[in-house]
């Protein structure tokens, strides 16, 4: 089953997402996201909502699509998030690389990309696709060195660069200190949200992991 | 007229110089000219005392009645500024108080900022990526190399900002110039990563950075 969701407003950029409960089935699921009255919900925090436990076989399915803010910045977290189990789930990433293309650049950028991301219950599939219609977004990638963002890459940077940018696709803010942003909580130095530089030997923490997973309305 | 100003303002050592300094139009009088700038800024002396006294006169009564009647104005076109910069090439002669300070230093990307000052010195500060602290170099700048710069920076029309305004996406930075000369100050900035699409910005970093090697 798959669940179109979209969240939208800049309310959900801060605010941590309500949980589902007593769910009746697709319709009433249907109906809910509909509504928008997800709030007050709660589920059995398994990953599944307690009604979908009961409802649903298989994996189900959420694309996230939400405008995301973080004081001056401002993107688009697009991705696919599956649930495959209890507090389990794969974050299916799906990218168009705009720009000189080079496999194994891509495979190295893949690899660690995924190794990084996948952790703490969550899986990250990252696929390069051909078309930008099948994408959740498009990256460009340039010739050289550059300041990579969450939009533009170099073929210069490397995985750990291509994993922090990714972080962005799967909702997660920079914990590094910014003046543009100085409300900013700053991560640990070896947070790869904090830095992307091999000497500080960057990593993923747990928390990430929950702040993806909590999109699927799951503290 | 603006010294009348200040005859109220105890604190203010030397209330006529801090006059002309506010309105932004002296060139350093001969005798405020330092060793540095006799090293520094070969013939200067010659050209301070060679029709100096005229021209300023003229220049400072315009642009005192032009600023005091429309400042806002010359402040956002950035005239005032032009005006100025096309002097020093006229003139041949650099203010001490002339600051060019070129900004790509990004919290997660690093980069450097190089500041260049009428009285030759230069200072560059370089981070790495991930370095909480920057590296400085500092090293004295000819005539000819100030020279150089001002009319680049004449050439690109740095007072006019033509890169709109848009909210940048996570880890997008600026880099940018910042001119201050006086009272006048100006400047504009681009996207790091585009600057090679306008050619402004590029060529002021790299004559800039070149004057201030890492």
């Amino acid at each position: 089953m798959v669940i179109v969701l979209i969240l939208v407003g800049p309310g959900v950029t801060q605010a941590k997402p309500g949980c589902i409960r007593g769910l009746e089935g697709l319709d009433a699921l249907v109906e809910l996201l509909d509504s928008g009255e997800l709030q007050d919900l709660d589920s059995d925090c398994d990953g599944l909502p307690d009604g979908r436990d009961e409802y649903f076989d298989g994996p189900v399915t959420v694309e996230i699509e939400a405008p995301w803010t973080d004081g001056v910045y401002s993107w688009t977290a697009a991705f696919t998030l599956t649930t495959i189990g209890e507090g389990e789930h794969t974050a299916t990433l799906g990218i168009h690389l705009d720009g000189p293309r080079d496999a194994q650049r891509e495979e190295g950028w893949e690899r660690a990309a995924e190794d990084l991301w996948s952790r703490d219950g969550l899986t990250l599939d990252l696929v390069f696709v051909d078309s930008a219609a099948e994408a959740h977004s498009t990256v460009q990638v340039r010739h050289g060195e550059g300041w990579a963002n969450a939009g533009t890459w170099f073929t210069a940077d490397d995985g750990l660069v291509v994993a922090h940018e990714l972080g962005h696709q799967l909702g997660l803010w920079d914990e590094y200190p910014d003046p543009a942003v100085p409300t900013r909580p700053v991560g640990a130095t070896d947070s790869i949200m904090r830095s992307a530089r091999a000497a500080d030997r960057p990593r993923s923490y747990p928390r990430h992991q929950e702040a993806i997973q909590a999109l699927f309305r799951c503290p | 007229m603006l010294a009348a100003l200040f005859s109220d303002c105890p604190q203010l050592p030397d209330q006529s110089e801090y006059a002309e300094a506010t309105i932004g139009l002296l060139r350093p009088r001969s005798s405020s000219i330092t060793a540095l700038d006799a090293n520094v800024l070969p013939g200067t002396h010659l050209a301070y005392h060679s029709g100096m006294t005229a021209r300023t006169s003229l220049h400072r009564l315009a642009l005192a009645a032009l600023l005091l009647l429309t400042p806002l104005l010359i402040s956002a076109t950035g005239a005032g500024l032009r005006t100025e910069l096309e002097g020093i090439l006229v003139d041949g002669l650099i203010p001490r108080d002339l600051v060019i300070t070129y900004e790509a230093m990004h919290p997660f990307h690093g980069g450097a900022i190089v500041e260049v000052r009428g009285d030759g010195s230069a200072l560059r500060r370089t981070r790495r990526r991930g370095d909480l602290q920057a590296s400085i170099r500092q090293v004295e700048l000819d005539r000819n190399d100030l020279l150089g710069l001002v009319g680049l920076i004449v050439e690109i029309e740095a007072w006019e900002q033509r890169v709109p305004e848009r909210p940048p996406l996570p880890d997008e930075g600026r880099a940018s110039l910042h001119i201050v000369l006086g009272d006048q100050q100006g400047g504009f900035w681009e996207w790091y990563n585009d600057m090679g699409e306008h050619d402004r910005l590029l060529r002021v970093s790299a004559l800039m950075t070149e004057l201030v090697p890492r």
